[in-house]
């Protein structure tokens, strides 16, 4: 308890790219542990803000059943889908239903309510967690190939406090607010200013272990998806 | 406050000695994203008193309907000039009733009760949209600030990045100007000052963050002047423009080949 001012100034600090918080992170006596702690307090955090901004967006909208109603009312009554009916027929109303069934579950599993942002709580921690030890393992390794002189310990540690751009997540408290590419850009900023404290690199080393691992994942996720591909064309006659 | 005042004002008469104090604090980077942040909210809350009041005096969806039915008015009365006959007549025969129809559908989706009154909602919405702003601005200057610091590196710059970024975002400062944003005609004007103003204060901040502006000092010690390598610190501004110019063009004459080779294909 008694170190929670000190992690609320590293987060700070860390945010704000200031180098000495992320050398304190360096020579932390467990650095790995002080930064699963961090990461559990942002994402705590972010879950709670999603209790309340998910409970606003579902207070500010109207209900769910009678705004569907609206819509398929509205739909099936337009010009184009009457044009449709009459020179289709069958197959066409036949397709739309089919569709619009589809969407309506999407919609209902999808909608805000209250209750089931509480999952949120455990499972934004959880996902900034993985998050992390796959960003810090990859980036350990790259850095470690580049000369970079931290153990893992220490670049988790470091990695950790990059997670702190994540707390402007706290603004999707309002329903209307998109956060659009800011996080990701801080954070990918932060991680560079982690790495090069962490293992000592030059700028140039610091940038190529900072995106080397985002790079990385990009291909594996093309491989898998071209993977998944062929598997599914094998499958399917 | 009076630091923070004097730095904008440095900042946006260009005084290279105000950026060079800027660029050697230690929280240079805290302070440049406060000011950004700051400049964009102050911006921001004339849109968001006008919106919420506006909202609250007239409903929106009238407001907005009567909006999008005057443009599709004025564009039907041009439009003969340059749009084909038959073209035109489709466009009123089928396009018009559908979007009528579909204006039909949102105005009854709006007039659904919520479980919070009106007003309420009206003021989260118009209070999401003010708060937007900050985000968007820093999302836009810390993406953009990330190329340019690699193009400065490569020409031989030799800043560290949270210098250069606290630096920097004092290119928010020229937008204050957008206060005035909602005026008819001079809004647009003012953001292409800005635009400019700006522009010049990423460049000023470039060439002090990366060693392109020496101070030329006299015997006393005293600096009288920087000698500034313009040309190295507008290159690094410009390069992630031109780079990602030259990617649209390459990219839209692949996509243009591509989509021939597709027709000629099919015949």
């Amino acid at each position: 308890m008694q170190q929670i001012p000190r992690f609320a100034r590293l987060m700070a600090q860390g945010l704000f790219l200031r180098t000495d918080a992320y050398e304190e992170m360096r020579e932390a006596r467990n650095p790995f542990v002080e930064g699963l702690f961090i990461i559990v307090i942002v994402g705590v955090f972010i879950g709670l803000a999603g209790i309340v901004g998910n409970t606003l967006e579902w207070a500010s909208s109207p209900d769910g059943a009678v705004l569907q109603d609206i819509l398929y009312d509205g739909l099936t009554n337009m010009p184009w889908y009457q044009m449709m009916e009459q020179e289709v027929g069958r197959e066409f109303t036949e397709q739309f239903q089919w569709q619009w069934n589809l969407n309506s579950q999407i919609a209902r599993w999808a909608a805000p309510t209250p209750l089931s942002s509480l999952a949120g709580v455990v499972t934004t921690p959880l996902w900034l967690i993985i998050g992390w030890l796959i960003y810090g393992l990859l980036a350990h390794l790259f850095a470690r190939l580049l000369g970079g002189e931290a153990s893992l310990g220490q670049t988790l540690g470091c990695t950790a406090l990059a997670v702190t751009p994540q707390v402007l997540n706290l603004a999707g408290l309002l329903p209307s607010v998109a956060m659009g590419g800011v996080v990701a850009t801080w954070t990918l900023i932060c991680r560079y200013v982690a790495l090069k404290q962490a293992h000592r690199l030059t700028w140039g080393r610091a940038f190529w272990a900072t995106v080397l691992p985002r790079l990385a994942l990009w291909l594996l996720l093309l491989i898998a998806a071209g993977m998944g591909a062929v598997i599914f064309s094998a499958l399917v006659p | 406050m009076t630091e923070l005042l004097n730095t904008i004002r440095g900042a946006v008469a260009l005084d290279i000695a105000t950026f060079v104090r800027f660029r050697d604090r230690e929280d240079a980077f805290r302070r440049g994203v406060t000011i950004l942040v700051l400049v964009a909210l102050a911006v921001g809350m004339v849109g968001f008193a006008v919106d919420f009041i506006g909202g609250l005096i007239k409903p929106p969806f009238e407001r907005e309907m009567a909006e999008i039915q005057g443009g599709i008015e004025q564009w039907l009365r041009f439009a003969p000039q340059y749009m084909d006959p038959e073209v035109l007549a489709g466009f009123k025969e089928y396009f018009l009733p559908n979007f009528e129809a579909g204006l039909e559908i949102v105005h009854k989706i709006t007039a659904l009760p919520t479980r919070l009154p009106g007003g309420v909602n009206l003021f989260f919405d118009t209070l999401g949209n003010w708060v937007q702003r900050p985000l968007a601005m820093l999302g836009g200057f810390l993406g953009y600030g990330i190329w340019v610091m690699l193009a400065a590196k490569l020409l031989g710059g030799k800043g560290r990045l949270q210098e250069f970024l606290g630096a920097a975002a004092l290119s928010s400062v020229p937008y204050l100007l957008l206060i005035l944003e909602r005026l008819p005609c001079l809004g647009s004007i003012l953001g292409i000052v800005a635009w400019i103003w700006g522009a010049i204060i990423w460049v000023v901040a470039t060439a002090v963050t990366h060693g392109w502006a020496v101070p030329q000092a006299t015997e006393e010690g005293v600096v009288e002047r920087y000698e500034v390598n313009w040309g190295k610190a507008i290159l690094a501004v410009i390069l992630p423009t031109l780079a990602v110019a030259v990617l649209v063009i390459i990219g839209a004459a692949g996509l243009g080949s591509m989509i021939a080779a597709i027709i000629r294909a099919a015949g």
